[in-house]
């Protein structure tokens, strides 16, 4: 890197994997890191890899990693220059975005006002149609309060609907509407829980699809007017609305279909300002594309796409806070082959309760196209405090098929002992038949629970 | 099962006290052992109730389970928050100390934070370093109580 580098040392405002993956990328361009860590993750292996470490709180993440005032003084005394926020914790709120850069530091990520407008759904799709990045058709912002005309907007759009919370997000503050007659009382009850759970009553309403696919776009943005989509990615096998599975590229989808969907994304980035890694969220059907939301920061699942196209998104993002210009051209991107992610959990087999404990054995899988991202170490405690991801197993290969039979072979050659793993619920969907065709919809790991579930 | 559902507290970060206490009647009501809530962006809280049905039920929180304190003769005075630790005088073996004594300042800039020895006691171990940072939790000094 030049001379006129911004910052020399990042503080990073996480834990687990994505710390050390972000440590890495720090480390590999030459900045140096501090790790702020909560007293249960002292052990940590990027807390005793960092330049600086400094405990500055509990176990708590509210008084910890959710910390705004005690992780802008961290900063302050170990003399870091930017916060990496990674993913989840603080990472894509807006008032920590801005408070960093008000402190006089680099936030590694957006502008506090673009994660501000994707963060209001109403915003954020008036914003993406603008742009001409698809939508599911709907009521283009809050719904009328005349029962009347709420009625003429979802016969337009047509039956099935979805009545969803404007300040809601991941499942909740929605109800699926199946007919006119139940129109009414559905508004009513959702408006009333919406002003309950959010304080904002403010409704909007969307056809509802019903077997879409989770296909989302990655994106890459300077601060010089460049800005690149790095392929889709396919995220459809969830439980509860968390990702368990996730591959790169999305199958069955022409690439060109890819490209015209990517094109429209990174204008509409180009519109708005954005900077940094970012990720459009779709819903897909029937060959139609729906823009769900945008995340306006690295993703869990960032190391497929890394993979398909051979770019460190996570060096990338601290190039850009750098205010670095990309140096990759779109066209100089290829999308090739194809990648797969399994989350591994520490979590019960059949009830999926969280399985915190100390991990006795962790012998990882090895060979060509395989990648663990992984804070574990022999002898190293699972935590109860935070969310079970104990780390990420990346297969790639020339071929979707290729990449299973990588994946399921890595699958069999992990040992871990002392705590339960989810190891073996990714073995038996990798061979699935219906998962081997590829392209299954996002209610499709439910329904294949449900079935093997005993009664 | 949708009885419980409705009656279940909305799930917004870690439940209250009371909202626990609730849930964890309602399980035993309906004769359920374990409850998963969730807020669709990662948020998960689960619960498991292991009381037999007759007595006080006893909800278990993966998010909030505390450490046991291990018992020692003397009491570690910590930093009750992260910086650099400037000890005071009486940060010094021997001492005697009472409650509410300062045996240090976590300064972060102009921010002082206080390390105050809760009893009364003799100072018999001054483990933190003047000058140096100092995370959240680090022993400062040891007390051993008075008798």
């Amino acid at each position: 890197m030049s001379d006129m580098q911004r910052f020399k040392r990042v503080l990073i405002a996480n834990r687990g994997e994505i710390a050390l993956r972000i440590q890495r990328a720090c480390r590999q361009l030459g900045l140096e890191t501090v790790a702020v860590y909560s007293e249960a993750d002292a052990d940590s292996r990027h807390v005793r890899e960092a330049n600086v470490a400094l405990c500055i709180g509990p176990a708590a993440a509210s008084k910890s990693y959710l910390d705004m005032e005690g992780l802008l003084l961290a900063a302050k005394v170990t003399g870091a220059g930017a916060i990496h926020p990674g993913y989840g914790f603080l990472s894509e709120n807006a008032g920590f975005a801005d408070a960093v850069e008000a402190a006089g530091l680099t936030f590694v990520g957006p502008t506090g006002d673009s994660i501000r407008m994707m963060g209001d759904k109403i915003t954020a799709k008036r914003a993406m149609r603008d742009a001409g990045v698809p939508c599911v058709p709907g009521s283009d912002g809050p719904l009328p309060s005349s029962a009347a005309e709420v009625r003429a907007v979802a016969l337009e759009v047509g039956f099935p609907v979805i009545v969803k919370a404007s300040g809601g997000g991941g499942g909740r503050g929605m109800r699926v509407v199946h007919s006119v007659d139940e129109l009414e009382d559905a508004v009513a009850l959702t408006a009333k829980e919406a002003q309950q759970a959010f304080g904002n009553p403010t409704l909007y309403l969307e056809k509802y699809m019903q077997k879409p696919r989770h296909v989302e776009v990655q994106v890459l943005c300077d601060t010089h007017g460049t800005a690149l989509w790095l392929g889709a990615r396919d995220c459809s096998l969830q439980r509860r609305h968390q990702k368990v599975l996730e591959e790169a590229p999305a199958p069955g989808i022409p690439p060109e279909t890819i490209a015209e969907i990517g094109e429209r994304c990174v204008q509409a980035c180009r519109q708005i300002g954005y900077r940094g890694a970012g990720t459009f969220e779709f819903l897909y059907e029937d060959g139609i594309f729906a823009f769900i939301e945008m995340n306006t920061r690295v993703q869990v699942e960032h190391p497929i796409t890394e993979e398909t196209t051979g770019i460190d998104i996570v060096a990338q993002q601290l190039r850009v806070a750098q205010g670095e210009t990309l140096d990759v051209r779109q066209e100089d991107i290829l999308m090739q082959g194809h990648a797969i992610e399994c989350r591994l959990n520490a979590e019960d087999a059949a009830t999926f309760m969280p399985s915190p404990g100390t991990v006795t054995r962790w012998d990882l899988p090895g060979g060509p196209g395989i990648r663990v991202d992984t804070h574990v170490v022999n002898n190293y405690t699972v935590q109860p405090y935070y969310d079970s991801l104990i780390g990420k197993i990346i297969s790639y290969g020339a071929t979707r098929e290729q990449a299973i039979a990588r994946m399921r072979v890595a699958l069999a050659e992990m040992r871990v002992e002392g705590i339960s793993t989810n190891i073996a619920l990714h073995q038996d969907l990798l061979a699935d038949p219906q998962f081997q065709e590829g392209g299954v919809d996002i209610h499709y790991l439910e329904r294949w629970l449900a079935e093997r579930a005993p009664s | 099962m949708s009885t419980v559902e409705n009656q279940v507290p909305v799930f917004e970060g870690i439940p209250s006290s009371e909202d626990l206490a609730r849930i964890a009647d309602l399980l035993v009501q309906a004769g359920l052992e374990t409850i998963e809530l969730s807020d669709g962006k990662g948020a998960r809280c689960f619960m498991r109730v292991t009381a037999p049905a007759s007595a006080v039920p006893d909800a278990q929180v993966a998010t909030a389970a505390v450490p046991v304190e291990v018992p020692s003769s003397d009491i570690a005075v910590k930093a009750p928050y992260f910086g650099v630790l400037a000890l005071t005088d009486l940060a010094q073996i021997g001492t005697l100390v009472r409650p509410g004594d300062v045996v240090g300042q976590m300064q972060i800039g102009a921010l002082q934070v206080p390390v105050t020895v809760p009893v009364e006691g003799t100072i018999v171990d001054v483990v933190g370093q003047d000058g140096v940072l100092t995370g959240y939790g680090a022993v400062v000094v040891r007390v051993e109580p008075a008798a």
